[in-house]
């Protein structure tokens, strides 16, 4: 999908009340974050090369690590701030001007049940750490979808030996789907290992290469070669190529994870406010997830499910 | 026992083994081939049912010789994969001049009947494409199977044979001919 085949419309007034807002607010953050790394490495070296040298430096070195954390507190807070009129103004309304109808919750997640029902990964998500934001739901070319990003973490072991395994640091998105399948079918990169493969047989295609690379699992094996067209294979190497994705078809919807991936919607506080930028940002984003229906050709599969059900 | 008879009875029970675990594999391909044929048979008889709603909706526009070519079309069990063929080459033709009297006749092509009939042609389609490469994929693993040493010597004692590819005509990417 080309990213500008929509256009954005820019109020000028608009724009400058934004840029107005945000600039300021991202200078200060830029300020804070590079007072508190400097507080937390000034009080590492008079900790460690201090203590020999005089008790005031060690002193001093201890006090920076609480400024440090209370001007890290104000940061988080202004953050927060910046993110709330970044994601209003900025995504939001590049959001409103692309999508016939859309909700989005910057603060909005997959619910854990939900994906847990779903049956998506091997650990049960309840009793992960989940953080999810960003939830857009919307419709495009008549397919309606939902996203959100999503970060899924458990820890294992204990005492020195604890540590964290993360099961996804990336997107969750949700599509419609046209094709009347009774079993689900999911393909899986090999080297991602925490999707959930149970209950399910192994479908070996047509295609060794494909067959090498990805775990394909169905209930049925007829299901699995009627959702795995050789263009649809063909499309989830060009995806893998970008980035590692997991798919999961099921009847009436397909999910697609990318756990690798960057959160979408994220604004850059280290470069300068530029309001056409981050608007050419948020398209980039929305790109990347509208193009999902186009190549998938889920838009022509609802037409020809509407029509096969009218 | 001396030690020459263990070992002459190892190897026995070694190639017996052998002899049935090859055999059970070449059984098991040859099943998931029979199930996978039946799945084009499955296919093939809802196409076929499609294809006489197709007719019924466009039976007023429908000429003699597609009414002649349906006539000629005939599903019964046991077919061999070049009737078969044969059967589905038949209703490729069918096809197209079904999509052909909706191209003639815009306000055919613009009922819910024809649109509805478009997406069921569509999806059975699908269905049969499924069926063909899931039973091609099959009697590939068949084939190879019992042509490779030494599994082919099991092959060959127990009567396997290579089977025959389902072969389906690329007839969208033809022109329609216009025969109504």
């Amino acid at each position: 999908m080309d990213t500008n085949q929509y256009t954005v419309e820019i109020d000028p007034i608009f724009e400058k009340n934004v840029r107005e807002s945000l600039e300021p607010l991202r200078k200060k953050i830029k300020i804070l974050t590079s007072l508190t790394t400097g507080c937390f490495i000034a009080g590492a070296c008079m900790w460690i090369v201090g203590g020999a040298l005089s008790i005031g430096l060690l002193g001093l070195g201890f006090l920076l690590f609480p400024i440090a954390i209370i001007i890290q507190f104000k940061n988080s807070k202004l953050r927060y701030e910046y993110n709330q009129i970044y994601k209003q103004f900025v995504v939001e309304q590049t959001i409103k001007q692309t999508l016939e109808d859309y909700k989005f919750d910057p603060y909005g997640r997959f619910d854990a049940n939900y994906l847990d029902a779903m049956r998506m990964f091997a650990r049960t998500v309840r009793t992960c750490t989940y953080h999810g934001e960003d939830m857009l739901q919307g419709t495009y070319k008549g397919v309606k979808f939902q996203q959100a990003d999503a970060r899924i973490s458990y820890t294992v072991g204990s005492g020195k030996n604890k540590r964290t395994v993360w099961v996804m640091k990336g997107r969750i998105a949700e599509f419609e789907y046209g094709k009347d399948i009774h079993s689900s079918v999911i393909v899986v990169p090999k080297k991602y290992s925490h999707a959930n493969l149970g209950g399910l047989q192994k479908v070996q295609t047509e295609n060794v290469a494909f067959n090498k690379k990805y775990h394909i699992l169905s209930g049925d094996t007829h299901t699995a070669f009627y959702v795995l067209t050789p263009q649809l294979m063909e499309y989830i190497e060009k995806l893998n190529a970008k980035t590692l994705t997991y798919l999961r078809f099921t009847d009436g919807r397909v999910f697609i994870i990318q756990p690798n991936v960057g959160g979408a919607f994220e604004p850059n506080f280290s470069r300068n406010f530029d309001f056409r930028a981050e608007v050419q940002h948020v398209k980039n984003d929305m790109s990347s997830l509208l193009s999902i229906i186009d190549i998938l050709d889920l838009d022509d599969t609802m037409e020809q499910h509407r029509n096969l059900h009218s | 026992m001396n030690t020459g008879i263990i070992v002459a009875l190892a190897i026995v029970v070694v190639v017996i083994l052998w002899y049935v675990a090859s055999m059970n594999s070449i059984r098991a391909l040859e099943i998931k081939v029979k199930e996978s044929n039946s799945g084009i048979d499955v296919a093939l008889t809802k196409r076929y049912d499609v294809l006489t709603k197709q007719l019924a909706v466009v039976k007023e526009y429908a000429s003699h010789e597609s009414k002649t070519l349906y006539e000629t079309i005939k599903l019964r069990s046991g077919m061999s994969m070049a009737e078969k063929q044969e059967a589905n080459s038949k209703m490729d033709a069918l096809t197209k001049q079904f999509y052909a009297v909706g191209e003639a006749y815009p306000e055919l092509l613009s009922s819910n009947n024809f649109k509805q009939l478009q997406a069921a042609i569509s999806d059975v389609e699908e269905h049969l494409q499924a069926a063909r490469r899931l039973y091609n994929a099959n009697v590939t693993a068949y084939n190879t199977k019992i042509v490779m040493f030494p599994t082919s010597i099991v092959a060959g004692a127990i009567g396997a044979t290579q089977k025959e590819m389902f072969v389906a005509e690329e007839y969208k990417r033809e022109d329609v001919a216009m025969s109504f």
